[in-house]
């Protein structure tokens, strides 16, 4: 099977993320609880993934969250930041794991939201209609920094100087670019990020991070509250991150993993390139038609397609008995086919990641009459 | 003789330690009794008595909190 799927998990995960995952199963206890030295190696584990984090997206150890999820991750930063009354603003590129928390708010009467338009072709004028839609009120953005479903890179650092309000917090849902493009919180001009481990970083499935900007003081709200393994006699939370937001037995396997594949990890050179080569090949196939990408826009190697007549589910399963692992469908992202026009028909998405190679890329266009 | 900063967090006790390493100053994690003293059942770094005011101005200067400092043998097992 020749794997095209890297935007829903990055596969095949490595073998030196097995065996960390293996040898923690093996003999780390529950870390921040104890003194002894299976719980004192865990600690030290987990503090070593949040400083192979902290270095990779410029932020400090102390200010990584680390989480099941960038689902989790959206939802402990949206729940924990918003300002009751508050307007909130949003792309129409979005995940459901933006749209959903949001949407729950908003019904809540928690927040009020605004939606802004990304233009494909112009970055310009995504910025203006980000800057517009902020206005002088709007109190925190939650944006995507690529979409899941067509790739388009946002221009986030421009987004955030447009508006020159100091308290105007940005939410960045990094799902897809972590891993596959340098991230610098700082210079993105984010509050927060949310990260996937298992995507673009080749962590196991199950583990996240939300990253704050150390440059921020930040006061969440906390979603999830339980044991904490210090200040044990509060019954609140403890006040200062990461365990603030850390109730309960982190998944110490997964972050054993996780750490394992962010200390081997290197951002990839030839996706770009097996990316465009996989879009021209499919544009010159009858009846295909490539959704959400236009000149002159930066784009992750995801490329949404439909075949002229076929259902996508159809497309896909046919692709998957030619050995070709695709996905098909709506891709948790309904606002996001909605703005590309393939809400009724959902679509086929490839996704180019680790292991791929120029003659996966000659095969699967091969396999279109 | 020993003394201990007692922090907020783990995280804070490993940052802490791994700091003070940079700055040659040889300390060690501990959850001793005597911690909880101060706060709770919190973490903090053991280290010889001497070193203790340096250690503490280096981790305010990184933003580190120290709640209190407490003594090493001053701990009561239970």
């Amino acid at each position: 099977m020749t794997y095209f799927d890297h935007a829903a998990t990055g596969f095949p995960k490595s073998e030196a993320v097995l065996r960390a995952m293996t040898q923690a199963h093996r003999t780390l206890g529950n870390p921040g609880r104890s003194g002894h030295p299976p719980a004192r190696m865990a600690e030290e584990l987990v503090f070593s993934c949040r400083c192979r984090l902290a270095e990779l997206f410029g932020s400090t150890p102390e200010n990584v969250v680390l989480t099941p999820s960038a689902t989790f991750a959206l939802n402990l930063a949206i729940k924990g930041l918003y300002l009751p009354g508050s307007e909130v603003i949003t792309s129409d590129l979005e995940h459901n794991a933006v749209v959903r928390p949001l949407h729950a708010l908003r019904l809540a009467q928690e927040i009020t939201m605004k939606q802004f338009h990304v233009d494909l072709a112009s970055d310009e004028k995504t910025v203006e209609n980000f800057s517009l839609c902020a206005g002088k009120h709007a109190a925190m953005a939650v944006v995507t920094h690529a979409s899941n479903v067509c790739g388009r890179l946002l221009p986030l650092e421009k987004m955030r100087e447009s508006v020159g309000r100091e308290d105007f917090l940005l939410i960045a849902d990094c799902s897809q670019t972590a891993g596959h493009i340098p991230i610098d919180i700082r210079k993105l001009g984010a509050d927060v990020i949310c990260i996937p481990g298992h995507k673009g970083l080749y962590g196991p499935m199950g583990t996240g991070a939300l990253i704050c900007n150390p440059d921020k003081e930040l006061r969440f709200r906390t979603v999830i509250e339980g044991g904490s393994g210090t200040q044990s006699i509060l019954t609140g939370m403890p006040e200062s991150l990461p365990e603030r937001l850390e109730a309960g037995t982190p998944n110490v396997c997964g972050i054993a993993g996780l750490c394992a594949a962010a200390k081997e990890f290197r951002y990839p050179r030839e996706e770009g390139r097996l990316c465009e080569m996989l879009a021209e090949g499919l544009k010159s196939k009858r009846g295909v038609r490539i959704h959400g990408r236009e000149d002159g826009g930066a784009y992750l190697p995801v490329v949404l397609f439909n075949l002229e007549g076929t259902d996508c589910e159809t497309v896909a399963e046919a692709l998957s008995a030619k050995g070709f692992a695709v996905r098909a469908g709506l891709h948790c992202a309904p606002t996001a086919h909605r703005a590309l026009g393939t809400l009724e028909t959902g679509g086929v998405r490839v996704s180019i990641g680790r292991g791929n190679t120029e003659e996966d890329v000659k095969r699967f266009l091969s396999a279109f009459v | 003789m020993e003394r201990i900063l007692v922090l907020t967090s783990v995280t804070y006790a490993m940052k802490a330690k791994e700091l003070l390493q940079k700055e040659r100053i040889p300390s060690s994690l501990t959850r001793e009794s005597a911690i909880r003293a101060i706060r709770s059942c919190g973490y903090g770094v053991k280290l010889d008595a001497e070193d203790a005011p340096r250690a503490e101005v280096i981790l305010s200067r990184a933003g580190i909190r120290v709640l209190g400092i407490t003594d090493a043998s001053a701990r009561k097992d239970g």
